[in-house]
């Protein structure tokens, strides 16, 4: 049950977002009936299309272009296995031509869940009393972030649930607070954020304290089931003030967003066609796509039957093809796979989906990290996660598949954002960057937090494999990576190109 | 905002042509972030030398510079960054 105070914030807030929405310049860019339509067109592929397709999404990966969403919706309609074989090995190959055999690790950390909305998949919205919400205060999160930097971890996303004790300015104030806490050779180094849509005024304030990535995922594309989700007076009911939350951001001049879907809540094909035709729209309006796209499974939440009793639930294949389509589908983007997955999906996802990004040690309470010793605790979480291997146990299983683990955060911090790092990832040249710096933030991490197995194939495998590569590749960056690797040995931290 | 960028670019190639580097660019302060304004030139994929020029404004080289160079090159860049923030350009 809301207070009066938080039903006055957002009655207030309510009224100005309907006010948005009714001058919103931009159009409405998903139209249900034509994507049905453009799924049944495409029910039964032709092999010679789809093997069309997959070179189409190969030559892609050197120009940035995005596949159409016929090619999308003849993907996901694709039953023959042995193109669905071909389908993930391009997956694979795309990816390790944009970014190479790195995977970025980041951790999730959940500041407030107390939030207003009343969604019908969410173990935090506010008529479930089954789970304990609760805010961080600054001296909590102080605490949760010299656990996070005590595992190693120099990048989060920051999630916020929305609500008055969570708004544009908290958030503002706890951001500033994370960059400025010190914990030896330990900082958190990169924020993103995801949190709810704000007004152009907001976004400019939260850019202001130098963020990396604002996401907003849409939940859903399906206007039907939006509106079935999510009910018509709460903030998160207006469709398309969400749906051009990004567009928001960018007008403000946060140039790095993401965008993403809960899959689970309607048919995963029409799905990714929503996330295509934002991601069109974000480059029609701004010339700058997504900076990843991330999709979350619907996950079993605390009192929330629908979690478990959708219909449309996304078995493991379906997911695997989906992720799969989604690096074809936009070959320059971040993909995002978390610890909501099981560990053996998520090992053969890196290999069948062109994943690039993931968490480990990942806890989902808000102030989850600081009782990280307990088990996870269902009454306070969102969702449960199935991936609870620790952070050195993931680097070392993706040390012993030969991946390269990497803290990079040198891109936003060397001024390769929006316009800057587009070009970079469109031409699949962003791997030049990428494997250096993966290497030097891997060293920090042997240097200051890994167990002894995993130093001793970080140091004896790892590092000469990925710098072997650097040398044949680019010369000139092996050198510098070679010095800088040097200081870093010498208790020098944060070096990177 | 667009004007800005437009003088940004064009004083990066400039600066580009006149010293013979081979990638320049212009970034807002943001904290941690240096958000990209505008830039010239190719990316060389190496460490770029990060010349802070006001408390908002940054400039990232790619390329050799001498000594003198240098110095030459922050001579002009620094009152050029004190017009920027006086809103002169």
């Amino acid at each position: 049950m809301l207070t009066k105070e938080e039903q006055l914030w957002r009655k207030q807030r309510l009224e100005q977002i309907k006010k948005w929405e009714q001058h919103c310049p931009w159009e409405d860019f998903i139209d249900d009936e034509k994507i049905l339509h453009l799924l049944e067109a495409k029910k039964q592929p032709d092999k010679k299309e789809v093997l069309a397709i997959i070179e189409k999404a190969k030559e892609n990966a050197s120009t940035g272009a995005m596949l159409s969403p016929e090619d999308v919706a003849t993907l996901a309609n694709t039953t023959d296995p042995e193109l669905w074989e071909a389908i993930f090995e391009t997956a694979y190959w795309i990816k390790n031509k944009v970014y190479g055999n790195r995977i970025v690790l980041f951790s999730p950390l959940y500041i407030s869940s107390p939030c207003v909305n009343n969604c019908a998949y969410c173990g935090f919205r506010q008529s479930n009393e089954a789970v304990i919400t609760k805010t961080l205060s600054m001296e909590e999160l102080e605490e949760e972030i010299k656990v996070l930097t005590d595992m190693g971890q120099k990048r989060l996303i920051v999630v916020y649930g929305e609500h008055p004790q969570s708004d544009c300015k908290f958030m503002c104030k706890s951001i500033e607070k994370i960059y400025s806490i010190k914990n030896g050779k330990g900082e958190i180094r990169r924020v993103n954020v995801n949190a709810a849509p704000l007004f152009v005024d907001e976004y400019k304030e939260i850019k202001n304290v130098g963020i990396g990535t604002y996401q907003v995922f849409q939940e859903t594309y399906h206007h039907p089931t939006y509106k079935k989700m999510h009910p018509a007076n709460t903030l998160k009911g207006q469709y398309k003030w969400r749906q051009f939350a990004l567009h928001r951001a960018l007008e403000a001049g946060i140039d790095d967003v993401a965008i993403g879907v809960l899959f689970g809540l309607y048919d995963w094909r029409f799905e990714l066609l929503g996330l295509l035709y934002h991601a069109l729209s974000l480059e029609k309006e701004f010339g700058v796509g997504p900076h990843t796209i991330s999709y979350p499974r619907l996950e079993q939440a605390v009192n929330t039957p629908l979690t478990v009793n959708s219909p449309y639930l996304v078995s493991d294949e379906d997911f695997k093809k989906l992720v799969a389509i989604i690096r074809l589908m936009c070959p320059y983007t971040g993909s995002i796979l978390t610890a909501r997955e099981a560990p053996a999906l998520r090992d053969e996802l890196i290999k069948k989906g062109g994943v690039s990004q993931m968490d480990a040690g990942t806890r989902i309470a808000v102030g989850g990290y600081t009782e990280m010793q307990k088990k996870h605790i269902p009454d306070k979480q969102q969702f449960m996660i199935q991936d609870t291997r620790s952070l050195d146990e993931f680097i070392y299983d993706l040390c012993k598949q030969g991946y390269l683990p990497s803290f990079c955060t040198a891109c936003y911090r060397e001024g390769r954002t929006g316009d800057n790092f587009m070009p970079l990832a469109k031409h699949a040249t962003v791997k030049n960057f990428c494997i250096g710096n993966g290497i030097l933030t891997f060293k920090e991490y042997l240097l200051d937090y890994a167990s002894p197995k995993v130093k001793e194939i970080g140091e004896k495998q790892v590092i000469p494999n990925y710098l072997k590569w650097l040398e044949t590749n680019i010369p000139k960056a092996a050198k510098q990576v070679k010095l800088l690797l040097q200081m870093e040995e010498q208790g020098k931290r944060d070096q990177h190109l | 905002m667009q004007k800005l960028k437009q003088i940004l670019a064009q004083k990066a190639k400039e600066l580009c042509l006149k010293y013979k580097l081979e990638k320049v660019y212009f970034t807002q302060i943001l904290g941690k972030r240096s958000h990209f304004l505008a830039g010239y030139g190719q990316e060389s994929f190496v460490r770029p030398k990060k010349i802070t020029l006001s408390d908002q404004l940054a400039v990232f080289i790619e390329g050799e510079l001498t000594p003198a160079q240098n110095t030459s090159l922050k001579q002009e860049l620094i009152p050029f960054a004190q017009k920027i923030k006086e809103g002169l350009l």
